[in-house]
C-alpha cells in the first residue's frame, strides 16, 4: 500500500482528499486491480487524521483544566497554611462597647452606692514553665498570709499543667507578685463585687461570688438577697448601664443599725432585727438584722448548730417567729370591721378562760370586764380570745389571708420565698383563739410589718417590696377606714396610757402594741425564761407615714432592781430611740398632735 | 493615539494605586488611633470605678459619723434629731428700713443716705448708679407709675 500512501508525495495535505483520485484508480484498472481497495484505504487514513486531531484537542483542553484545579488547590492550600500558621486575632475595631462591668450596680433610693464592681486580677500558676518553684512558693506565702508556703508547693508540684493560686488581688499584691519574676505566675482578668458600706445592708444585699471562672473572666454570681432574687436582671447586658434602685434610705439604714445594736447591746440580747416600711407604698425604707456580716466577706454558711443563729441569717425575713400580743389588734381590728364591737363596748375578761384543757390566762388581772380599748390597751389575752371566739377560726384566717400573714412574703429577697409562715394544720375554735393573741401562728417581722401598714395606712393592702416605688397603687381594701382609724387610736392609746408608755417620741404621736412571746422549745412546749419582745408601731399615729417593727430575742434588763423580760421593757425604748432618730431623717417634722376629738383628719391621701 | 491611550491609562493605574495605597495607610492610622483612645476610655472608665468605689467607700455613713465625732470640737456636729426642725414663725422679719423724711425737698439729691436709696430704688425696681438724677418722689408724678424720666 505504500503506492498510495505516497500518492502525493511530499505535498501538504489537502484539506480534504478526494477518495477515489482518478489517477490512482486508473493505473490499477489498468493493473487489474480492485479500485475499492484504495478507497477504504484512503477512507482509514482519514479516520486515522481525525482521531489525531480530536485527541490533540482533548489533550490541551484537559492541560487547562488541570491548570485551572492546581492552581485553586494551591491557592486553597496556601490560605490554610497562612490561617494555620498566624496568631488569631481579635477584630480590631469592635463596634465601641461602652461596657465597663459585667454586673449592673445596686443603689440606694437617693443613689448612693450599695454595691458595684472592681477590676481586679486573679492568680494561676503554670507549673512546667516555672523556674524555681520552692523560691516562688515561699515569696507567695510571704505576699499572702493567707497562702501557706506548704500547700502552695504541693499545688505547683501536683504534676498539672494549670492551677488556681488566689481569687483576688490588690493592686499593690499584683506588683508583689509582678517582683517575684516567675514566668509561670499569671494573671487572669477578673471583676469582684464591691460593698463599699460593709454590714451596713448585708443581709438585703446577700452578696455575690465567682461562677464559671476563666482566664480572661469570671462570671459573678448572687448567692442571697437581692443580689441573687435579681441575678438575672443584674446580669442583662441591657441592664448594665441602669444600676438597681432599692427603697432603702442608706442614712436611716446606718442609724437603724446603730440604734439597734445599742439596744441589743443594753438588753444583752442575742440578736435583733427591726423594718422600717412606708405605710402607702410598702417600701421598705430600712431593714436590719443582727447579728449581721460583711457581705465582701461572706462567712460560711454553718454546718452545724441552728441556722438561725447564723450571722447569715435575716431575721427580719427568714425568722418566723410567734409574735405574741402585736396580733390583738388584728383581732379586735377584725371585730371592729363586722360590726361585732365598738371601741367602747365591754368585753368579759374574767381569768381564767377554759377551753377544754387550755386554760387562757392574762399578765395580771385586769377585772371582769374591760371595754374592746382597755383590752388592747393592757393586752388581755382572755378578752382578746373572747373576741375571737365571737369571730370564729374561718372568718378570721380568711382575714389573716387577706392581710398575707399565710402566705410567704412577696419582699424581693431570695431567702423570702422560703420563709413560709407556720399555719396550724387544723384552724379550730382554740386555733383561732390562741392566734387572736398571736400565738400558734408564726410569721417574720416584715410580715408584721406589711400588715400594720395595711391596717393602718386607711385600710388597703400594701405589698412590702425592697424596690424604689414611683407613685402609689392602692391595693385591695382589707378593713374599713372607720377600723383603719379607730385602729390607730387604739395603738396611740397603748402608748400614751398602756404597756407601751417608753415609746412616747415628743413630737411624733407613736402608736403602736407590744408583744412578748415564749419561744417554743425545739422539742415542743414553750421555754420560761426566753421571750422574744416586739414592738409594732406606727407613726404618726393621727396620719400614719411609717412602721416601725422592733424585735428583740432573748432581752432581758435589769431595773428597779427586777429582771424585765417584756416588749415594754425591752423592745420599746430601743423603737421609741429608733423612731426619734430616724424620724427626722425620714423628712417628717414633729408636730403637736390633734385632739382625740378632731377626727377629721384623714389618713388616706389620694 | 493607540500609544497616548496605554500611556494614560498606564498613568490612571499608577494614580489609583497610589491613593489605594494612600487610604490604606490612612484607614490603618485611624484604626490605631481608635484603638488607643478605645483603650484610653476603658483605663479611664477603670479609674472612674475606682474612684467611686473609693468615694463610696469613703463617705460610708460609719466612717462619716466617727470622723463627726472626732470633730465635734470644731465642729459640733450631732445626728439630726427632732429640735432641729425650725419653725418658720420663729425667725424674725428683717428690721424695716426707716421711713422717709417728709420734707424730702429740703435735702440735696447728694445728701441721700442709704434708706432712701433703698426708696428710690424701691419706685422702680433697678438699681439706678446716678443718684443724683433722681428727683423727690413728690415732685416726679411720673415716678410713681415706675416711670423715671
Amino acid at each position: 500500500m505504500s503506492e498510495v500512501e505516497t500518492a502525493y508525495p511530499g505535498d501538504e495535505p489537502p484539506l480534504r482528499r478526494p477518495l477515489r483520485p482518478l489517477a490512482a484508480i486508473l493505473r490499477a484498472r489498468d493493473a487489474g486491480e480492485n479500485p475499492d481497495v484504495i478507497e477504504k484505504e484512503n477512507l482509514r487514513l482519514r479516520h486515522e487524521r481525525m482521531r489525531d486531531d480530536a485527541q490533540t484537542r482533548a489533550e490541551s483542553r484537559l492541560l487547562v483544566l488541570g491548570m485551572f484545579f492546581l492552581l485553586a488547590f494551591v491557592t486553597v492550600g496556601l490560605r490554610m497554611g497562612l490561617l494555620a500558621t498566624t496568631a488569631p486575632v481579635e477584630p480590631r475595631l469592635s463596634g465601641g462597647s461602652n461596657i465597663s462591668s459585667t454586673r449592673a450596680d445596686i443603689i440606694d433610693r437617693h443613689g448612693r452606692v450599695l454595691a458595684t464592681n472592681l477590676e481586679t486580677r486573679a492568680l494561676y500558676a503554670h507549673p512546667h514553665e516555672m523556674v524555681d518553684k520552692p523560691a516562688a512558693a515561699k515569696a507567695l506565702a510571704e505576699i499572702f498570709p493567707d497562702l501557706k508556703e506548704e500547700e502552695v508547693l504541693a499545688k505547683l508540684n501536683s504534676g498539672r499543667k494549670f492551677t488556681w493560686l488566689r481569687k483576688t488581688l490588690s493592686p499593690e499584691q499584683i506588683q508583689a507578685v509582678h517582683e517575684i519574676g516567675e514566668p509561670g505566675l499569671l494573671f487572669a482578668a477578673r471583676e469582684m463585687r464591691v460593698y463599699p458600706n460593709g454590714p451596713l445592708a448585708a443581709h438585703i444585699l446577700g452578696g455575690a461570688s465567682f461562677g464559671d471562672e476563666g482566664v480572661r473572666a469570671a462570671e459573678v454570681v448572687g448567692v442571697s438577697g437581692v443580689e441573687r432574687a435579681f441575678d438575672r436582671h443584674l446580669r442583662d447586658l441591657a441592664n448594665q448601664s441602669q444600676p438597681l434602685a432599692l427603697s432603702i434610705d442608706m442614712t436611716v439604714q446606718s442609724t437603724m443599725r446603730e440604734v439597734l445594736a445599742g439596744g441589743m447591746n443594753m438588753m444583752r440580747a442575742k440578736g435583733a432585727s427591726a423594718v422600717i416600711m412606708d405605710v402607702h407604698t410598702g417600701e421598705v425604707m430600712a431593714m436590719v438584722s443582727l447579728p449581721d456580716f460583711d457581705p465582701n466577706d461572706r462567712p460560711p454558711l454553718p454546718t452545724e448548730g441552728d441556722q438561725a443563729d447564723s450571722p447569715l441569717f435575716n431575721r427580719a425575713v427568714q425568722g418566723v417567729y410567734e409574735l405574741g400580743s402585736v396580733f390583738k389588734i388584728f383581732t379586735i381590728a377584725q371585730a371592729l370591721d363586722l360590726g361585732l364591737l365598738t371601741p367602747q363596748t365591754m368585753v368579759n375578761t374574767t381569768q381564767p378562760l377554759l377551753w377544754g384543757k387550755f386554760k387562757i390566762r392574762d399578765f395580771k388581772d385586769y377585772g371582769p370586764q374591760l371595754s374592746a380599748t382597755d383590752v388592747i390597751v393592757k393586752s388581755s389575752n382572755t378578752g382578746t380570745a373572747r373576741v375571737a371566739q365571737q369571730i370564729g377560726g374561718v372568718r378570721q384566717r380568711a382575714f389573716l389571708e387577706s392581710l398575707g400573714f399565710l402566705d410567704p412574703s412577696p419582699i424581693q429577697l431570695f431567702e423570702a420565698p422560703s420563709a413560709r409562715p407556720i399555719v396550724p394544720d387544723t384552724w379550730k375554735e382554740i386555733q383561732a383563739m390562741t392566734i387572736s393573741y398571736g400565738h400558734g401562728l408564726s410569721t417574720s417581722p416584715v410580715h408584721l410589718a406589711a400588715g400594720y401598714a395595711s391596717l393602718l395606712n386607711g385600710g388597703t393592702k400594701v405589698d412590702p417590696t425592697l424596690l424604689r416605688q414611683t407613685g402609689r397603687t392602692l391595693g385591695p381594701r382589707v378593713v374599713s377606714e372607720e377600723t383603719s382609724r379607730a385602729a390607730r387610736d387604739m395603738l396611740r392609746q397603748v402608748v400614751s396610757r398602756g404597756t407601751a408608755s417608753f415609746g412616747e417620741v415628743p413630737g411624733y404621736a407613736v402608736g403602736g402594741k407590744t408583744g412578748t412571746a415564749d419561744k417554743p422549745k425545739p422539742r415542743g412546749g414553750y421555754y420560761r425564761d426566753r421571750v422574744l419582745a416586739t414592738f409594732a408601731s406606727a407613726f404618726p399615729a393621727h396620719d400614719p407615714k411609717y412602721v416601725v417593727i422592733v424585735t428583740l430575742d432573748e432581752g432581758k434588763t435589769q431595773i428597779l432592781g427586777k429582771e424585765r423580760r417584756t416588749a415594754g421593757w425591752i423592745a420599746v425604748p430601743v423603737a421609741a430611740e429608733l423612731i426619734r432618730r430616724a424620724a427626722p431623717l425620714l423628712g417628717i417634722r414633729p408636730e403637736i398632735e390633734p385632739p382625740q376629738t378632731a377626727g377629721v383628719r384623714e389618713a388616706r391621701r389620694e | 493615539m493607540r500609544t497616548l491611550l496605554a500611556l494614560f491609562t498606564g498613568l490612571l493605574v499608577l494614580l489609583t494605586g497610589y491613593w489605594a495605597y494612600q487610604q490604606n495607610y490612612l484607614t490603618r492610622l485611624e484604626v490605631a488611633e481608635l484603638e488607643k483612645v478605645q483603650r484610653d476610655l476603658h483605663m479611664l472608665r477603670a479609674r472612674k470605678e475606682v474612684l467611686e468605689v473609693e468615694w463610696a467607700y469613703l463617705n460610708r455613713p460609719e466612717r462619716l459619723r466617727r470622723l463627726a465625732d472626732l470633730n465635734f470640737e470644731r465642729l459640733g456636729l450631732l445626728p439630726m434629731s427632732p429640735d432641729h426642725f425650725g419653725d418658720i414663725d420663729r425667725i424674725a422679719y428683717p428690721p424695716r428700713p426707716p421711713l422717709p423724711p417728709s420734707n424730702l425737698d429740703e435735702f440735696e439729691s447728694d445728701e441721700l443716705d442709704d434708706s432712701e436709696l433703698v426708696l428710690a430704688v424701691g419706685l422702680d425696681g433697678e438699681v439706678v448708679d446716678d443718684i443724683a438724677t433722681i428727683q423727690p418722689p413728690e415732685q416726679t408724678p411720673d415716678a410713681r407709675d415706675g416711670q423715671f424720666p
